[in-house]
């Protein structure tokens, strides 16, 4: 059921046994397995059904992309890259999927506070519901991939690199399958789902000793103020707006909520891709046939980045790192054909393929990485948000290390050369941002460690939530929908568990 | 024998690092250049030489030149130079040029072949 919140009267009250707030890829598909246990549901979105300029600009904020010592002003990059209405911004996302690979829920030594409190053989069952829900085959192959990936590049011949397996799926709102638009609507029209838009929560009220959520405070553009009351709730707003609300809640816990070991906002993480003009860009003494799996254009199958192995990582004490290839380029001319001629000689190889790509470099926790408030505000009094995303001298030093051994592992096993310059202090200007925010509610079994526990309730609240990449403790280098989905599932088992003993 | 070899060798490689080898002279004597250098432009060649003696002068020193002559001139020499290339990225002896990664081997080879093709 869709009920738009702007017409209901004023001071009126939400009741359900789960509120939920923001309906996006997460809040839906939990809504929907949370009503499929038995429980009634209320979903609070802000939005629309469809985005809106007035919503859309409660998202702005201040947002940097620092370091080496560089720094940039990512302009409206916190409107841009995200959708507030119903569907979220899987309304615009691109579908690539792929789970989080066994090492990156594991603790690195070599990175701090890496590793999460699960690992992924406890992950597998729940990465295959999101799977069944995007209509995807499993990631259940060797080393959580996919089996009979083809090594196109290296032929299993470099211990230092892999194919590492993504998919595709058409459940996403550019895609004219219809299936995300289908989604959306068994949320919608799921008996025990009651979807409230245009309800925009601007506090979390605890009770008075703060162990407890009291109620939601919600508001409309119109000025009608609603309260939501459930016996457990979810925040589900996105790796930003999560962080937001809970320090924006402040007036029993001054830090906010869950900021009882100040890591609320911090070690926010995402992703970006790494490229300049026409490089980097490869020489692969390879057929383009071989080399068909690394294609990243079509849609209805697996592709493979070549990412660095497990064992890389460890030898080397590294971080993720990826080269997606791109389409093969028009045939080099000149100087450069007759450095690539040469090359294919002296591996005595008839294969040449030209290709783009561009790099991925893991963003690993770092504490001054960091969402926070500002003093400015929103339309309904909400304080705005900076966000300082920064890698460190490990990470960027770390891509001229891993090209430099990639570069290594090509010629000597004269399967190609490598092309691409860049400066410790240039990368961040070469970087250009996904729309994966991550961290900065991060995942810990020790209250000191972060602010969710395992199960993702907030330490220290008991009926209070958080679902999405927010709660990521580390990043990895794949994109994050199908882990936080996964992650959901989980949080619905534990939720349908909960309320049933609770009853 | 094996010393009159040497010896022709090091003359070789002595002529072709002072640039006075003619060039039927050098490709007669080396038939390395002949199957590496087949089909590549010439003036291709001569504009990677410019860049690398602008931003890697060391490797277009007289000496490595005459060593990868010498090998240009045995009928082995692509197994050989295969063999430096491989040790040149075993041991990062990389150099960069138009911002390609090539190895030591591979960069002084296009000096090399640039003086007999």
């Amino acid at each position: 059921m869709l009920i738009d919140a702007e017409q209901l009267e004023d001071h009126s009250r939400i009741d359900a046994d789960v509120v939920i707030v923001g309906g996006g890829v997460a809040g839906l598909s939990l809504a929907r397995q949370i009503a499929d246990s038995g429980h009634d549901v209320a979903v609070l979105e802000s939005g629309g059904e469809k985005p809106a300029d007035r919503t859309q600009a409660l998202y702005k904020g201040r947002m940097t992309l620092s370091g080496a010592g560089a720094s940039r002003d990512l302009g409206d990059y916190l409107t841009s890259s995200r959708v507030r209405c119903l569907g979220g911004s899987g309304n615009v996302w691109g579908g690539k999927c792929g789970p989080l690979d066994p090492m990156d829920f594991e603790r690195r030594a070599w990175i701090p506070y890496s590793g999460w409190p699960l690992d992924r053989r406890q992950m597998q069952p729940h990465y295959d519901r999101a799977c069944a829900l995007l209509g995807m085959e499993r990631f259940d192959g060797p080393n959580g991939g996919i089996g009979g990936i083809p090594d196109g590049v290296f032929s299993g011949r470099s211990k230092l690199f892999t194919p590492r397996p993504r998919r595709y799926t058409n459940y996403t709102g550019l895609s004219a399958s219809g299936n995300y638009d289908r989604f959306k609507r068994a949320a919608v029209d799921h008996p025990r789902v009651r979807n409230y838009l245009h309800a925009n929560v601007t506090r979390i009220a605890l009770a008075g000793n703060g162990r407890s959520v009291d109620a939601l405070k919600v508001q409309c553009f119109n000025g009608r103020q609603l309260t939501a009351r459930g016996r457990s709730y979810v925040l589900a707003t996105g790796g930003i707006e999560n962080v937001r609300l809970l320090l924006a809640s402040n007036d029993v816990h001054r830090q906010g909520i869950g900021n009882h070991s100040d890591w609320l906002g911090r070690a926010f993480a995402g992703h970006s891709t790494i490229s300049r003009e026409t490089t980097p860009a490869f020489l692969l003494l390879r057929s383009r046939e071989a080399l068909t799996a690394y294609d990243n254009g079509p849609r209805d199958r697996a592709h493979v980045v070549l990412g660095a192995s497990d064992e890389a990582q460890r030898q080397l004490q590294g971080v993720n790192f990826t080269t997606t290839l791109g389409r093969p380029v028009q045939e080099a001319t000149g100087s450069t054909r007759a450095l690539q001629t040469l090359a294919a000689r002296l591996a005595s190889s008839t294969q040449r393929t030209h290709v783009d790509a561009f790099f991925m470099l893991e963003q690993t926790p770092n504490r001054s990485s960091r969402v926070s408030l500002v003093e400015e505000r929103d339309e309904l009094g909400l304080p705005r948000v900076q966000v300082e995303m920064r890698y460190n001298d490990l990470e960027l030093d770390w891509l001229e290390r891993m090209v430099g051994t990639l570069t290594r592992e090509l010629g000597r096993l004269g399967v190609g050369r490598t092309q691409w310059s860049a400066k410790r202090d240039e990368v961040v200007s070469l970087m250009s941002l996904s729309r994966h925010h991550m961290g900065a509610t991060r995942m810990a079994v020790a209250p000191g460690d972060g602010v969710v526990d395992q199960n993702c309730r907030v330490h220290g609240l008991g009926t209070l939530y958080v679902a999405g990449s927010s709660v990521f403790p580390t990043s990895g280098i794949v994109n994050p929908t199908l882990t936080l989905l996964a992650l959901a599932f989980r949080l619905g088992d534990h939720l349908a568990t909960t309320l049933k003993a609770a009853a | 024998m094996s010393s009159v070899m040497l010896d022709r060798r090091r003359v070789l490689a002595a002529l072709f690092a002072l640039g006075v080898a003619s060039t039927p002279l050098a490709r007669a004597a080396a038939p390395g250049c002949a199957s590496l250098a087949d089909g590549i432009d010439p003036a291709a060649l001569r504009e990677l030489v410019t860049q690398l003696e602008s931003s890697s002068p060391q490797l277009a020193s007289a000496e490595t030149i005459g060593v990868l002559q010498n090998e240009l001139s045995r009928p082995d020499a692509l197994v050989r130079i295969q063999q430096r290339v491989t040790q040149d990225y075993e041991r990062d002896r990389i150099v960069r040029l138009q911002d390609w990664r090539v190895s030591h081997t591979e960069a002084a080879l296009y000096i090399a072949l640039s003086r007999c093709t």
